[in-house]
């Protein structure tokens, strides 16, 4: 069934280049919505959308992956207005651990990992987004504006006051460990 | 105090304006090689700007290193599959569409033909009734269900996406 799709040509991507948007997407899906299963529903109906209509998408204009991160990413702000509309139960979104190890065995770099998710996760949805997209994504400016519909000129100003809020709250929340991380 | 988020000049008093965000710009390498200049002088004279930049770089790398999820193989190929339903949905659709409407067309013409007999022998007035209402509720509902794809593809938010 995976094959038929190629086979009659509906996407002009190869079946590797659908799987790495998809994932691209994930990723970022991910970190917008904190919560796996919503993550793939996002991607699920971005790819649904593209599928239903090929022409949405235009190789003259620029790179799929732009182009499907901006679909997504549009996708995960519908569902933040949902959940602000009806909220759910702080139990039922998921807590996804950024640990790699168990819990007998949290290394300093782990404790790091967790204390900047956390900060990230409490940024307001723009700036935590532009952070995702330059330092998890690794965008270029110019595909970041893409993805945001913002002016180039103003990425970097606005990725400069996330960071800076990021750098603020891991400041006031865990002084201790940013003097010993920032060493 | 950092020189360039403070006054907007820099340490050694030279007062030349450089925004804090070329900072990030540094960073990421998205400076022109003027701005790239401007700002590694900048970084000699200053202690505080290169602390700033050093916190920025950690938190940079941090974030890179952000275990990710993936969705996984099976996952990817049922999302993938699920397309096919859509292009044999379409299909099915075509041919629905235009089954339906040949006996459609077939089933008027031969109503207005041979009018209308309610004692025919062949076709009870009650079966052409009930015939009749059958092929007109199907074009209704699927009128109906066009005029939503119609609609929905108008006001499709995401059909002006433009890179």
């Amino acid at each position: 069934m995976y094959v038929v799709i190629y086979e009659m040509n509906v996407l002009p991507v190869s079946k590797q280049k659908l799987d790495a948007l998809c994932e691209d997407g994930f990723r970022l899906a991910v970190q917008i919505l904190r919560h796996r299963e919503d993550a793939m529903d996002a991607v699920h109906d971005s790819l649904q959308h593209w599928l239903d209509r090929p022409e949405a998408y235009d190789a003259a204009r620029g790179a799929a992956r732009t182009w499907f991160l901006t679909v997504i990413r549009n996708r995960c702000l519908d569902v933040l207005r949902r959940r602000r509309r009806q909220p759910r139960e702080s139990s039922l979104l998921e807590e996804l651990r950024v640990t790699e190890n168990g819990p007998d065995e949290v290394s300093e770099v782990n404790e790091l990992r967790t204390l900047v998710q956390h900060m990230l996760d409490g940024l307001e949805e723009p700036k935590k987004t532009i952070i995702i997209l330059k330092d998890f994504q690794m965008l270029t400016y110019s595909e970041i504006a893409e993805v945001l519909s913002i002016p180039e000129g103003t990425v970097m100003s606005r990725l400069h006051r996330a960071r800076l809020e990021l750098r603020n709250k891991l400041v006031q929340h865990a002084p201790d460990t940013f003097i010993a991380w920032s060493g | 105090m950092n020189p360039l988020s403070e006054s907007g000049n820099s340490a050694s008093g030279r007062g030349v304006l450089v925004g804090s965000e070329w900072l990030s710009g540094y960073l990421d390498g998205e400076l022109t090689q003027q701005q790239r200049q401007q700002v590694e002088r900048l970084l000699d004279e200053s202690p505080a700007l290169r602390s700033e930049l050093a916190e920025l770089e950690k938190m940079q790398s941090t974030v890179k290193t952000l275990p990710h999820k993936e969705i996984g193989k099976e996952r990817l190929n049922e999302m993938a599959s699920s397309p096919t339903q859509q292009v044999t949905r379409k299909f099915g659709w075509v041919l629905y569409v235009v089954g339906l409407a040949v006996l459609v067309g077939w089933g008027v013409f031969r109503f207005l033909r041979d009018g209308v007999r309610p004692y025919d022998d062949e076709v009870h007035l009650v079966e052409k009734i009930a015939t009749s209402g059958l092929y007109i509720g199907f074009v209704l509902l699927l009128l109906s269900v066009l005029r939503q794809r119609m609609n929905e593809a108008r006001n499709d938010r995401y059909k002006d996406v433009q890179i």
